[in-house]
């Protein structure tokens, strides 16, 4: 899996709010796959990892379940946003986008003042 | 938030663990199917497609485990698994469950009835708002205050937001439905009730116009009063309630949970002001004063703005006051204030209580060890499995702590249980006595105590296991030949430690019953055996008709003469050891005093001249009153001795004149028609308490101007007290229908009662001491028959080696002696270091009273004989070939 980056700490749960909000209710195998597609691919996740941090965020109730049948007939357990899952996002888009500005800032090729 | 919600999730997780656990298999199961159905579409074999996703999950098994411990607690859930093993442990060995939880129910409920007292009594804030900022003003050289002092004081203060005023705690006659009742009740000054910071739970309270007099027959009532006698009806507002012979409108009641001025106080009634009258605000002396701080205000600050005001205010008095007087105010919590003699009493049990504890923990610590001794085999072969020594101890703490606990249980509920007997032996005037009820306070008391006494004896025992040599305890097996002296050193130290507590404890109940002894042995003075006394009264308001009070008292002491059995008959206006008695301010022949003196004081009484005959009261010079004394003409009074000797040493105080100058307390030229003469000199007779030494006392003839409104009459009589007391209000009620007959007790009752605060001291700590002693007892028995069965084969071998039997009871016998020793030596020394704390509850008793400490260790000695008796024979029982064999 050369050239394939983990999923940094704390991510991972941002990812899966984005994906929920654009695709809107979906199994933790679709949102897996999505994620690793949306990244293009260059992601490697553990999909094992994904419903720890699917339960965490459901415990917060930023996300809520219920079973239901997935695209080729299957009974899955489905996930949607929240309220406060909506909330949720905002904020952290938010704060992720003021950390990569700044370190953006620090690694930028360093510019004569 | 969402940590929060978070944290509950997981914590309620643990209880539905095994459903979330199936739900989340089928969730993996199906990611595993469109994982696999995906790879079949790429092309994959289904094997293939299988492997890969399980593969990019990760594992199944992982997978479900991260999830488990997200979904859950796993280190609240090892405290369950520690739990539920601990309380298998306790099914599995129920004569050990019950003898542990059995001792330590007795010490935590113990704690708990005696925490739930001082809680009641000594913390919970009184129901007031801003309580802590409510003060009482006290003041050693001024007992009560006048009502223009109070005000005064109220005016001018800048440290208090308010300061008001309360009277003395007196029962009234009411008679609101035709049969007369005793109640209590008491005087307020207006702003009292607001300077609580009460809302009334009806109706309203006194405005400033109740402080004028003729506009004062107003009353508010006490909750429960209401609820009583109106069943808690909002109609009785506006109507009228007969007190004393006076109609006052029923304006308000306060609020449930209040009882001021005093516990018992069921009214309360307006202090009112004369106007136009300079000395109607300075003659009576007989308020209490409290307030409330302002803003920012400290008490010590606040009791310096009182003694600066001081010196500014006295000059108020319509006639010069002595300099000395109320000159040295105190201020201090009300709540202190309230509760403050309770106080070292209730400490006093606490303590013991908290001894008898650290007892029975000592004594579960010793079966726990004795036990650990026995599980040592399974301990080794946990440890050997891979437990760690600080897994093993905390499995050995959680089963204690589960045992602390469910004592703790035990014991609260016997501790409500017998809630209702330790406040029947509580003095009637314990302050809060009606407050006294269990609170989450309580609860959470006496759980903390549980959980702390199961780590307290859990401890040793769990360290010593853990200390366990796996080795070798794997290799003995059950248990060996060598008798292992060392193996019982802890649990021998342990005994002694707690003989040692229960001498303490027990050292402390000798004290106080001596103490008691001591007290009941003082001779009163007076006889107090076949003596009935009941209270008689009229309306307050009575004597205001000129010789009403003096023909009805007179008329009754005729009538109660012809009652049968009846030997004598006299009148008192307070029975000695009533603890309620009149001050009698006074200025004497050859004692001139200047205006920055305080006149004298005595207790005044007004009795009948059969009074000294009825309480055998012995003459020592000059004459008893008698009959013609009684017109005032002869302005007679008896003085005691110590009264005759203080004021006149080596003279005749016969024929000296005494004047009451509580009216008009700046010194008078003696006016021999206002002074009494001095006609007779008795021996002296106890008076405020047997404890104390005796007072100056001056014995007044009751006359048509010197009357009281309420007489305790006094009937020596051979009859049942029953009878008598029957007669009696048949008697009164024949004169007055409307004059209660109340209080009807013998005079010993009266005296007895006087003590009730030492004895209910003594008869606690004298409970406590005989509980410490059984778990000690418990204590020295279960160790020396733990170590009787430890070395049955020991026995055997010395008995079949040709030691005599009694050989074998001495050994034993001495052994427990050798505890009992050891255990009283370290008690008597803890006894003798703590001695200082009892002296102030001793009357006549050293707290190092040989008595005392001679017999207990005796007893301890006899307990610790007895206690080993029982193991001491079955040793000498042993069947030598029996315990040889059974190896």
């Amino acid at each position: 899996m050369g050239g394939k980056t983990d999923v940094w700490q704390g991510t991972l749960a941002l990812m899966v709010l984005r994906t929920l909000e654009s695709m809107g209710p979906q199994h933790g195998y679709g949102l897996a796959r999505r994620i690793e597609q949306t990244s293009g691919d260059l992601l490697a996740l553990n999909y094992g990892t994904l419903y720890p941090a699917l339960l965490k965020l459901e415990q917060e109730g930023f996300i809520r379940s219920r079973w239901g049948v997935s695209e080729n007939n299957r009974r899955a357990k489905f996930y949607e946003l929240t309220k406060a899952g909506e909330r949720q996002l905002k904020r952290a888009t938010a704060e992720w986008e003021q950390t990569t500005e700044i370190l953006a800032r620090f690694l930028a090729p360093a510019q004569e003042a | 938030m969402p940590k929060l919600k978070a944290l509950w999730m997981r914590f309620s997780g643990l209880l539905r663990a095994r459903r979330a656990d199936a739900d989340f298999a089928a969730e993996l199961e199906a990611h595993v199917a469109l994982h696999t159905e995906d790879g079949i579409r790429a092309g994959l074999s289904r094997e293939e497609a299988r492997r890969q996703a399980l593969i990019d999950l990760g594992g199944v098994e992982q997978t479900r485990q991260a999830y488990r411990e997200r979904a859950t607690m796993p280190s609240v859930d090892s405290v369950f698994q520690d739990v539920r093993f601990a309380l298998r442990q306790m099914r599995k060995a129920p004569g050990f469950t019950l003898t542990a939880v059995l001792t330590l129910a007795l010490g935590i409920g113990a704690n708990a009835v005696i925490y739930i007292l001082v809680d009641s009594i000594l913390l919970r804030p009184l129901p007031y708002a801003q309580q802590n900022r409510l003060m009482r003003i006290s003041d050693e050289t001024a007992s009560a205050l006048p009502k223009g002092w109070i005000r005064a004081l109220g005016e001018h203060s800048r440290a208090f937001a308010s300061i008001a005023g309360f009277g003395p705690d007196t029962e009234s006659n009411i008679s609101d439905s035709g049969t007369p009742d005793r109640v209590f009740g008491a005087q307020v000054t207006v702003n009292a009730l607001d300077t609580l910071g009460i809302r009334p739970a009806l109706g309203e309270f006194f405005t400033p116009s109740d402080a004028i007099a003729g506009q004062d027959h107003d009353v508010v009532l006490s909750y429960g009063y209401w609820r009583e006698h109106f069943g808690g009806s909002p109609a009785v507002l506006g109507s009228s309630l007969r007190i004393d012979g006076v109609y006052r409108r029923m304006i308000g009641v306060m609020p449930p949970g209040v009882h001021f001025p005093y516990a018992e106080t069921q009214f309360v009634i307006p202090v009112s002001f004369r106007g136009g009258d300079v000395y109607d605000a300075w003659t009576d002396f007989d308020l209490q004063a409290f307030g409330r701080l302002a803003d920012g205000v400290t008490p010590r600050q606040a009791q310096a703005d009182l003694r600066r005001l001081h010196g500014i205010l006295l000059p108020l008095f319509p006639w010069r006051m002595p300099d000395s007087w109320a000159s040295e105010a105190t201020v201090m919590p009300l709540l202190e204030a309230e509760t403050g003699s309770m106080r070292p009493r209730l400490l006093l049990l606490f303590g013991a209580v908290g001894l008898i504890l650290l007892i029975a923990c000592a004594n579960v610590a010793n079966l726990m060890l004795a036990r650990a001794a026995a599980r040592e085999h399974e301990i080794a072969i946990r440890g050997a499995l891979g437990a760690s020594g600080r897994r093993l101890i905390r499995q050995l703490l959680s089963e204690s702590v589960v045992l602390g606990v469910t004592a703790g249980a035990v014991g609260l509920v016997a501790a409500l249980a017998s809630l209702h007997i330790f406040v029947s032996l509580l003095p009637a005037d314990t302050p809060r006595i009606q407050d006294i009820g269990l609170h989450s306070g309580d609860i959470l008391f006496t759980l903390g105590t549980s959980v702390l006494a199961g780590v307290l004896f859990g401890l040793i025992p769990s360290l010593k296991v853990a200390s366990v040599d796996m080795l070798t305890a794997l290799r003995m097996g059950a248990r060996g030949l060598t008798g292992k002296g060392s193996r019982f050193g802890a649990s021998m130290a342990l005994v002694a430690a707690q003989i040692g507590l229960s001498v303490v404890v027990i050292a402390a109940a000798g004290l106080m019953l001596h103490s008691l002894y001591n007290i009941s042995r003082v001779d009163p003075g007076f006889r107090t055996g076949g003596t009935l006394t009941a209270e008689v009264s009229l309306d307050a308001g009575s004597c205001g008709t000129p010789g009403r009070c003096f023909s009805f008292f007179t008329t009754l002491l005729e009538q109660s003469r012809s009652i049968a059995g009846v030997d004598g008959t006299a009148l008192a206006d307070a029975l000695p050891l009533s603890g309620h008695d009149s001050n009698y301010v006074y200025d004497a022949e050859d004692h001139p005093r200047s205006p920055r003196q305080g006149a004298f004081v005595a207790t005044g009484r007004i009795v009948s001249p059969a009074y000294f005959r009825v309480l055998g009261l012995q003459l020592v010079r000059g004459r008893l009153l008698n009959e013609q004394d009684n017109s005032g003409a002869s302005h007679a009074a008896v003085i005691d001795q110590r009264m005759a000797e203080r004021l006149w040493p080596n003279q005749n105080p016969i024929g000296k004149q005494l004047e009451n100058v509580s009216d008009e307390p700046s010194p008078t030229v003696l006016d021999p028609a206002k002074t009494s003469i001095v006609v007779g000199v008795v021996q002296n007779a106890r008076d405020g308490s047997l404890e104390g030494g005796f007072n100056d006392e001056v014995y007044l003839p009751m006359t048509p101007t010197r009357d009281s409104p309420v007489m305790y009459v006094l009937l020596r009589s051979r009859g049942a007290p029953e009878q008598t007391a029957a007669v009696l209000r048949r008697a009164v009620a024949g004169i007055d229908s409307l004059a209660p007959v109340t209080r009807v007790r013998t005079l010993n009752e009266v005296v007895a009662n006087s003590v009730a605060a030492p004895r209910t001291l003594a008869i606690l700590l004298l409970g406590f001491g005989c509980l410490a002693v059984f778990i000690g007892a418990v204590g020295v028995y279960s160790l020396i028959a733990y170590i009787v069965s430890w070395r049955v084969h020991e026995i055997g071998l010395r008995l079949a080696l040709g030691a005599r039997r009694w050989q074998i009871v001495m050994a034993i016998v001495r052994q427990s002696l050798l505890l009992a020793g050891s255990g009283c030596a370290a008690g008597l020394l803890a006894t003798l270091a703590a001695g200082r704390l009892l002296r102030s509850f001793l009357f006549e008793v050293s707290a190092l009273d040989p008595i005392t400490l001679c017999a207990v260790p005796l007893l301890m000695v006899v307990v610790a004989l007895v206690a080993a008796w029982i193991p001491a024979r079955r040793a000498a029982s042993v069947d030598p070939m029996q315990a040889l064999r059974a190896e």
